[in-house]
């Protein structure tokens, strides 16, 4: 057990409900966040998510499956929350989490990135450098 | 009783609600045993989280939580159903009990209740019956590929909250509250449901609605503003509404203060603690203290009426909202001026005031009966096309838009509920209300269920009798519409005005008085009748529509008049500059005497005070009947109109009266091609030398062309226009020039060529054009240009630069050899790198590494000038290169430093292991025929109906999706201009039988042996096996699916399709006829035609092989445009994309299909189709069958696959090395 599921796992199992994140899905999440600092973006983010929708079983998948269909593992994903969340911040603005992470699907489908693959964050990075964000 | 006791409460002081269930239960960390209790112990599927089963297995719980709340301070507790309906239980299989759920939870939260009240006889309290939003959404469609879907419909809604809301009143509470509302149409469906209820128990229960705003835009998910959601539910006459969920006091605040100011009825707040926050130690990130706070100001600013908790909140907010609020007074209810109040997603209120001078405009374009171009595009069912036309009007200014698919040939309910839910998928359309018109109820009722908004019905009327009238006008107030009322009873339709004005009044006091529809719902139509026909009786129509409005208004207050106003000019149809004066004129006295809005085409008015003096006389005179021959004078007059279009009005050639230099960068701009020969010949006469004329007047507007596209203010097709017009220009100088006169000796040699082993060119084309534009001296070599042949050129032209262009994968090598060439002949001139699959960090870590002559990759035809400028210029190359070499270096440091971190691969026994059954419950699809079969007969007309034009816009660089594009605030005008063209080339094509498509498609028994498709002769021979790959890349999921294409052919007996298509070598001919007089924006816009057809015919080939697999009757109901977006079963996968990346397979289906001999399509070396205009693949029939990414694969399964195809490992991995992570 990693010590962010050692410190974290009962308080995020309090705050989502099950149907939206499973107990596997919490632990899937504290393993592969680096750091507090991840879980804390990546938290309010799903806060954001669960509160956007009723459709809480789809909605909890998704980073999940998307992360699945992609070149990337989650801790990658998660590190690319935290950038794009960074560039939020240093630009004064926000977004939907469903829009972040098909911005963040995109990236993975770039051109740029097909043929040498970029760390992720670094090409959420370079993506939001070059061409912005509108979402 | 209730009823009383909560309206003296409530106009007493702040009624406090209670706070979260799901908060209060997850703090019981309930196990998976407590959800199923004795009764659910066999469940199949976990029930954890079900939290509405708990009033089943734990009512202990549940009714200790109420108890909570109660203690705290709650007036008003919700009973535990917010998912306690058959959609939401469908998640648990436990659909069965939901009725049971709402009589428990009703009865548990009564129990609470009335212990509760024993004990402190002081406390009224009252248990709201909750209506949760469930999970689905009836205006959103859950398939973004597909957002005329639903995945519930109103009815199903209804059918649900009905049940809900019958369970919770038998289980005996006090209020019913539906609430959290995502969706407008899921509150209106229970809206519906609960008025039913209602009439059938002739009761009246209080009705409290919440809705959720979802974040910062103020909006709801699905789109509207509070103020739109509220003309949307008003209907409902609610005891309350509110907002709830999602958002912290302080962030709902804005919008609590909107819907107070609006609502005449009480309103409620029961915002979340804040934000989830699972780092603090509540799990969100307000405290009592803090919720109560802000909810403190909101009371002080006399804002709220109810006050509660939802997400994260618990008793202790409860307690402390309680005693800080309960000494404030409560909001006193406003009263709201009567008006009416529309929505779309945005509110439309339309104020029947004297002093209103606004006139409301009803698009009628998307109307079949009004509209021919409408019609055609509904009968091709090319709805995508058609929402063009709803758009057009809402950006022409429409407030309104009208929509009628009543046409015999139509199934216009089916027309009516698919264009309404797209129409709800575009924001920039349903932003304004929506008018259903239709003669047939049916078609009026089924729109109604589709519309999120207040929309009004068009129409209903007295023709049928006073019965039907009031039934469907009851109708139409449950569902939450205004209505048009034509001037039409039993006897027929009114064309007098005192007929308009009698059966007017007749249907307001049987609307008003016997059905209460709000009077300000009512929209009077008198009938606007055509006048100017030569029959005296119909001289008088305008006028007494004008009169009958006049008294309407006066007799009918609240209600307000319509009408269909082109109807007046329908006797000058052809004569449009007629008709838009006679409509001007006609409104302007209408709107004078109180013409509230009419249905009118907003592109066919003329402005009232620029009708010329003469022809506004006549028109009067006609509209007031004002003389006998009126009709006479205005046919006389009108004559001279006919024919004239608004175009040929608008025309203007004030341009020619400018300077040489202006005409002649007017022409090149604009890409007209009519002067240019006059001006060029009239520079000549000036300058003399024709030379002067190329290096001065042409190259100084072929300037301003590259300086406006560089700025982004010209786009690609209009650059080559540019380029067709200075061709033009400089071929007409030709014969005047001397050899010498002829080579401008200032201009830089560019070699360019797509590399050995691939066809395509159109990007380099482009590219060529886009130089050429700038005084490039452009050497094109064309396609399959080997290694040898472009270094010859390089050394007989002296180039300058050489671009090296691909399309696919293999190509990069080769360009990699041809770097290697270079370097190795001492060639040191700059490289660009141009091609789909080429990128600028590929380009620095593979490709530059190779020389230290400059590579740069050209990722944009915008962007080649002033690369190829820096390049080559004196003062800028050294540090452009300089800067390019320190960025590719940096680039290719990263990379060899920072890998992507790799992630996991599976095992391929793993990855194999996975494969699911998917033929456990399915037999496998016979074919009508094995074998091969050949096409050479299929008229290009019927491959162009599968044409998705998306991509061509791509290929010129208009960025967006057809048919949006066209009417795109940047690219719209261009596009529709290259649109035009194309369309005109296409006819061209069609009707001169110039392209020669063929195409093949295999028929093959086969079976599933691991990852490979063996496949069998007639006689049960193995002829050919296709080897296919299995994905790797480790998934998150807890039984995770590793997809392989084999996994979707039975490993018993089963079919597989194989298709080739080809558009022919006649495109390559065609276009070249065009390349031959300098015309290359035709011979581009041809091969990316040519492209397209060749995709359009992949999909009917698809369509076809669904009918030889026998599934013509799945695909009756798809459209063209439901196969273009490929809602069907089955798929068609290629060889060398994402599912089956290797590209050695298509040697396979050249072999099974004899295509070289069959179709003359040839493969290259790097496994290019040739004809470019060509698709090949195959043809999956398993319903469940899919596309998907192999994304990644590792050793295991490449040492596997490579013994299965009989080649090499390494060879294996140079195919596959987009892939391969080993």
């Amino acid at each position: 057990m990693t010590k962010l599921e050692e410190n974290y796992f009962e308080k995020l199992r309090l705050t989502f409900p099950e149907k939206f994140l499973t107990d596997r899905s919490i632990k899937l999440l504290l393993n592969a966040c680096p750091d507090e600092a991840h879980l804390k973006v990546l938290s309010f983010y799903l806060g954001h998510l669960l509160n956007s929708s009723s459709m809480h079983k789809e909605k909890g998948r998704l980073l999940f499956d998307l992360a699945d269909e992609s070149y990337y593992d989650l801790t990658e994903w998660i590190k690319a929350v935290k950038v794009f969340d960074d560039y939020l911040n240093e630009h004064k603005r926000t977004t939907k989490f469903e829009l972040m992470l098909e911005y963040i699907s995109c990236s993975c489908q770039s051109p740029e990135n097909k043929l040498v693959k970029y760390p992720l964050h670094d090409l959420v990075k370079k993506m939001l450098d070059e061409y912005g964000y509108v979402g | 009783m209730n009823n009383q006791k909560l309206l003296e409460l409530v106009k007493n002081r702040i009624v406090f609600m209670d706070g979260a269930m799901g908060t209060m239960i997850q703090r019981y960390k309930l196990e998976e045993k407590d959800f199923r209790g004795d009764r659910f112990l066999d469940s199949k599927i976990d029930l954890k989280g079900n939290n509405d089963l708990l009033s089943i297995t734990r009512p202990d719980i549940i009714k200790e939580i109420h108890t909570k709340y109660l203690d705290a301070g709650s007036d008003i507790i919700e009973t535990n159903t917010f998912s306690a309906t058959k959609i939401a239980q469908a998640d648990y299989e436990l659909e069965e009990i939901a009725y049971e759920l709402n009589v428990q939870s009703a009865k548990i939260a009564k129990e609470a209740c009335e212990e509760f009240e024993k004990n402190n006889p002081n406390r009224q309290c009252f248990v709201a019956g909750a209506l949760g939003p469930t999970n689905k959404t009836a205006s959103i469609s859950p398939d973004v590929n597909n957002p005329a879907y639903r995945g519930i419909t109103f009815d199903e809604l209804v059918e649900n909250y009905y049940e809900q809301a019958k369970g919770l009143v038998e289980g005996g509470v006090d209020i019913l509250l539906p609430e959290t509302t995502f969706d407008t149409l899921n509150i209106k469906a229970a809206i519906f449901a609960i008025n039913k209820l209602k009439s059938e128990l002739d009761k009246d229960i209080p009705v409290m609605l919440s809705v959720t705003i979802t974040d910062a835009s103020g909006r709801t998910l699905s789109g509207q503003t509070v103020e739109a959601f509220w003309n949307s539910v008003k209907h409902a006459n609610p005891f309350s509404v509110g907002i709830n969920c999602a958002l912290g006091a302080q962030e709902m605040r804005p919008y609590i203060e909107e819907l107070s100011k609006i609502s005449n009825c009480y309103v409620s707040c029961y915002p979340n603690a804040g934000l989830p926050n699972p780092l603090s130690d509540t799990g969100y990130d307000e405290t009592p203290d803090q919720t109560s706070e802000n909810l403190k100001e909101f009371a002080s600013s006399g804002l709220i009426n109810l006050v509660g908790g939802c997400c994260g909140t618990t008793p202790e907010h409860i307690k402390a909202i309680r005693e800080k609020l309960i000494d404030i007074p409560a909001r006193e209810v406003p009263s709201i001026k009567e008006a009416m109040r529309l929505s779309g997603l945005e509110p439309l209120t339309i104020s029947n005031t004297k002093e209103r001078s606004q006139f409301y405009m009803v698009g009628e374009r998307t109307n079949v009966t009004g509209s021919p171009r409408f019609a055609k595009l509904i009968k091709n069912g090319d709805f995508d096309t058609a929402l063009n036309v709803a758009r057009q009007q809402v950006e022409n200014g429409a407030n309104i838009i009208d929509i009628n698919f009543d046409e015999g040939l139509l199934d216009s309910k089916a027309c009516m509920i698919r264009f309404l839910n797209l129409v709800a998928a575009e924001p920039d359309i349903c932003k304004v209300p929506i008018m259903i018109d239709s003669s047939k109820w049916e078609v009026l009722e089924a729109g109604l269920k589709c519309v999120q908004g207040k929309g009004i019905v068009n129409s209903i009327s007295l023709k049928e009798g006073e019965e039907e009238f009031k039934r469907q006008a009851t109708l139409i107030k449950n569902y939450g519409a205004a209505a048009v009322v034509m001037a039409f009873d039993e006897k027929g339709q009114a064309a007098t005005k005192e007929d308009k004005v009698r059966i007017c009044k007749r249907a307001y006091d049987i609307l008003v008085t016997e059905v209460g529809f709000p009077a300000t719902d009512i929209i009077f139509d008198p009938n606007v009748l055509t006048v100017a026909t030569g029959i005296e009786e119909h001289d008088s129509y305008a006028v007494d529509f004008i009169e009958a409005v006049r008294e309407i208004k006066q007799i009918c207050p609240g209600a307000l008049c319509s009408g269909g106003i082109s109807n007046v000019s329908f006797s000058f149809r052809g004569n449009n500059v007629v008709r838009e004066a006679m409509h001007s004129i006609f409104l302007f006295h209408a709107i004078s005497a109180g013409l509230d809005m009419g249905i009118v085409n907003a592109g066919m008015l003329e402005v009232y005070e620029e009708i010329k003096p003469e022809l506004k006389k006549k028109v009067e005179d006609v509209i007031l009947n004002r003389s006998s021959n009126a009709t006479e004078d205005l046919l006389d007059y009108a004559e001279q109109f006919k024919g004239i279009t608004k175009k040929a009005r608008e025309e203007d050639n004030s341009w020619r009266e400018t300077s040489l230099q202006d005409r002649i960068t007017y022409s090149l701009v604009k890409g007209i091609s009519k002067y240019i020969e006059v001006d060029v010949e009239e520079a000549r006469q000036t300058l003399h030398e024709p030379i002067r004329v190329i290096e001065g007047p042409l190259m100084t507007g072929m300037k301003v062309v590259g300086d406006l596209f560089g700025a982004g203010k010209m786009f690609l097709p209009q650059v080559v226009k540019s380029a067709r017009v200075m061709k033009q220009a400089v071929a007409y100088l030709e014969p005047f020039m001397d050899k010498i006169d002829g080579e401008d000796s200032n201009a830089k040699t560019f070699v360019i060529a797509t590399v050995k082993g691939d066809v395509h060119d159109i990007g380099k084309n482009i590219v060529a054009v886009v130089l050429a534009c700038n005084g490039y001296k452009v050497i094109d070599l064309g396609v399959m240009v080997s290694c040898d042949d472009i270094i010859k050129s390089i050394r007989e032209n002296n180039a300058d630069i050489v671009g090296l262009s691909g399309l696919i994968t293999p190509s990069l090598d080769e360009m990699i050899f041809n770097i290697n060439e270079f370097k190795r002949q001492g060639i040191n001139i700059p490289v660009l790198i141009g091609g789909a699959t080429t990128s600028a960090t590929h380009t620095a870590v593979k490709i530059a590494p190779h020389t230290e002559a400059p590579v740069v990759q050209v990722g944009d035809a915008s962007l080649v000038v002033e690369i190829c400028n820096s390049l080559l210029s004196k003062n800028l190359k050294e540090d452009y290169v300089r800067e390019l070499k320190e960025k590719q270096k940096g680039l290719k440091d990263y990379f060899e430093n920072n890998k992507s971190e790799v992630s996991k691969i599976e095992s391929f026994d793993i990855a194999m292991n996975s494969a699911p059954d998917l033929f456990k419950d399915y037999t496998p699809r016979t074919p009508n025929f094995t074998g091969v079969k050949y096409f050479y007969d299929i008229p290009t007309e019927e491959i162009a109906k599968y044409i998705d034009w998306s991509p061509f816009f791509w290929t010129w660089e208009l960025k967006g999706v057809y048919p949006n594009i066209l009417s795109h605030k940047t690219y719209g005008v261009e596009a529709k201009k290259l649109f035009a063209d194309a369309e005109k080339f296409l006819d061209r094509i069609i009707k001169e039988k110039i392209f020669k498509p063929k195409a093949a498609m295999g028929m093959f028994k086969c079976k599933r042996v691991g990852e490979d498709v063996e496949i069998f002769d007639d006689n049960g021979n193995t002829i050919e096996t296709l080897n296919f790959l299995r994905q790797q890349k480790a998934k998150t999921k807890e039984n995770p699916v590793y997809h392989s294409l084999a996994d979707f052919i039975s490993p018993k007996e089963d079919y597989i399709g194989t298709f080739v298509v080809t558009i022919g070598n006649e495109v390559e001919s065609f276009a070249s006829t065009f390349e031959k007089i300098n015309d290359d924006y035709t011979a581009i816009l041809i091969k990316a035609i040519g492209d397209r057809l060749a995709e359009a015919y992949a999909e009917l080939i698809h369509k076809k092989a669904r009918d030889v697999f026998g599934y013509g009757d799945k695909d009756i109901d798809l459209s063209i445009e439901d196969l273009i977006k490929e809602k069907y079963e089955g798929i068609r996968p290629a060889p060398g994309y994402p599912a089956c990346p290797d590209h050695t397979e298509k040697l396979k289906l050249w072999d099974l299909m004899k295509v070289e001999e069959k179709l003359g399509a040839t493969l290259t070396e790097n496994m290019a189709m040739n004809p470019p205009s060509s698709v090949s693949g195959y043809l999956i029939s398993h319903p469940k069958s899919k596309y998907f990414n192999i994304l990644s694969i590792g050793k295991d399964q490449l040492e596997s696959y490579a013994k299965r195809k009989k080649m090499s490992f390494n060879e294996m991995k140079k195919w596959l090395q987009t892939i391969y992570q080993g």
